[in-house]
């Protein structure tokens, strides 16, 4: 019994983009922006089983969030059918901005909310969630004393204890503090031993030995399954690749930006 | 649970509600956290939700009991000063739910895409934390009832009934706001001439005996006529209006409020798929 199943799965994404001006010296009065709709995967065929644990690769794009978000239920698809055996959830990296001015125990119940847990599953996990990321003592304290990447170690504490069958990691694989990210890969593993399917995005190519039992490289709207060597392989070219590089320092300035705001 | 999704998004009004109830809590800690956001840069804080919707209910009542003398009995009911709050704070609510109603994609579009929590829940949060400025602000309106000497009737028992009639028309607005903001931004500028307007054309100032008897049915379609009139009822329990006119209130605010769940998830799709 699969735990999550795409048919024929085709999805269309929005990109934003400036309007062009026809004329110079005439302004563009009904906005600058427009929108268009465009496919980005045509006739995806996949399927999660209990267990797996399944790296989605993208190194051309970011198509690979939106399969995500199909996968857990979050976009339902333009084309073709997508069959959830049980509830799903898709981690993604909170920013400070989402758990400003609420203590440190309040963030762990807003995100958990906010990740789709009912008021008495955080209840039931709110404790449990926040010793696994050291934070008990600290519940008291405001959000704002804590870096971001505190806030990354509490959603991943309480993402990994709700009651799913499918959880997605968009960028949460590994995160927190060096001795959080250490429990991190075990975390994921007991999940997959206790039949949980997990889905990866992460761009860092030692991981995927440690958990992947199956890659999946989204190439030209289609869906292609890869070995987990070749995943690994691709990855430690992307990583490698100036591309990478420009991305990477765009993000960190991004980040460093965010946390200027707060100050 | 087995769930087959084709095309068209699934649950209906029953199942959303099931929905808030078992994340009513996510929803109180929102629109707390709103409300401490909007006033932690302030020395005096929550009081300034308070101090702007009275400060301009005394200067009216100045205005129209002292300098135009004699002019306040003919426009409002008597005390004036209380027939100016009781429309005053529950516009405000108002109004700002409605302005706040196009910003919820710009304010909490990242949060959204990736919460599988129902998309109306994101206006209802801002009409949430407007409306406890309005409930904290309940005892002013006590406060003055009992300063100025007028009496508290039956009528304050259809004050939940009123409250929860807001809620459901400041949400409609709201989301019609935030699906009509998406395709056109402008609708945020348009807020303020929209709430300006609300202002003028519901009874806060007047009140609706100062219209001939055929056209005082007519001003209940603004809804908000109805809100106000159950709101007065503390005091004023002969206001409430006749059953047709109850009818065509609530008519319009169950038609507000589906349009703008319909248009809301209508463009909600696109919003989960804008790329990053």
């Amino acid at each position: 019994m699969k735990t999550a199943k795409l048919e024929k799965v085709g999805v269309e994404v929005v990109r934003t983009k400036r309007r062009r001006r026809r004329h110079s010296k005439v302004p563009l009065l009904m906005g600058s922006k427009e929108q268009t709709r465009h496919w980005v995967v045509q006739n995806a065929t996949m399927s999660v089983a209990p267990g797996d644990c399944i790296f989605l690769l993208d190194p051309e794009g970011n198509r690979s969030a939106i399969l995500m978000k199909v996968l857990t239920g979050l976009v339902l698809p333009d084309a073709g059918t997508v069959v959830h055996r049980g509830r799903s959830l898709m981690l993604t990296a909170p920013s400070r901005g989402w758990v400003k001015s609420l203590s440190l125990g309040q963030a762990g119940r807003l995100l958990g909310g906010m990740y789709g847990m009912t008021d008495e599953e955080i209840d039931d996990r709110i404790e449990a969630g926040m010793d696994f990321a050291g934070l008990t003592d600290k519940s008291w304290k405001p959000s704002e004393e804590f870096e971001r990447r505190i806030i990354r170690q509490l959603a991943f504490s309480l993402g990994t204890t709700a009651p799913v069958k499918l959880l997605g990691l968009d960028q949460m694989a590994v995160v927190g503090t060096p001795e959080f990210r250490l429990k991190c890969v075990p975390r994921i593993r007991e999940l997959m031993a206790d039949g949980t399917s997990v889905v990866v995005i992460d761009r860092d190519p030692n991981l995927i030995p440690q958990l992947a039992t199956r890659a999946i490289r989204v190439k030209r709207k289609k869906l292609v399954e890869i070995s987990v060597a070749e995943a690994e392989d691709l990855s430690r070219e992307w990583a490698q690749s100036k591309r990478y590089a420009r991305r990477r320092l765009r993000k960190d300035t991004s980040e460093d930006d965010e946390h200027e705001d707060f100050i | 649970m087995d769930c087959v999704s084709a095309h068209g998004p699934g649950g209906g009004l029953l199942s959303e509600v099931g929905e808030l109830i078992t994340h009513r809590r996510t929803l109180r800690l929102m629109a707390r956290q709103d409300l401490k956001n909007t006033f932690r840069n302030y020395r005096l804080g929550l009081v300034w939700a308070l101090a702007e919707p009275l400060g301009l209910a005394l200067m009216m009542w100045l205005v129209f009991s002292f300098i135009f003398t004699g002019r306040a009995d003919r426009i409002g009911l008597d005390p004036f000063i209380v027939y100016l709050i009781t429309g005053i704070l529950p516009f405000q609510w108002l109004a700002q739910s409605i302005g706040r109603g196009p910003k919820v994609f710009r304010k909490y579009g990242n949060m959204l895409t990736y919460s599988p929590l129902p998309v109306w829940f994101w206006p209802l949060r801002g009409v949430v934390s407007s409306g406890a400025e309005f409930l904290l602000s309940i005892p002013i309106i006590f406060a003055l009832v009992l300063v100025f000497g007028a009496q508290i009737s039956w009528g304050v028992l259809l004050l939940p009934v009123a409250i929860l009639l807001q809620v459901v028309l400041c949400t409609g607005l709201s989301m019609l706001g935030a699906a009509l903001s998406l395709k056109f931004p402008d609708v945020e500028k348009m807020t303020g001439i929209l709430n300006r307007m609300l202002f003028w054309t519901s009874p806060i100032i007047w009140a609706s005996k100062d219209f001939p008897d055929w056209l005082q049915s007519w001003l209940y379609l603004n809804p908000f006529q109805l809100l106000l009139d159950l709101y007065r009822a503390i005091v004023w329990p002969e206001e409430v209006g006749s059953f047709r006119d109850w009818m065509l209130s609530l008519t319009m605010i169950v038609v507000i409020f589906v349009a703008g769940s319909v248009l809301l998830k209508l463009r909600v799709r696109d919003v989960r798929r804008i790329e990053e």
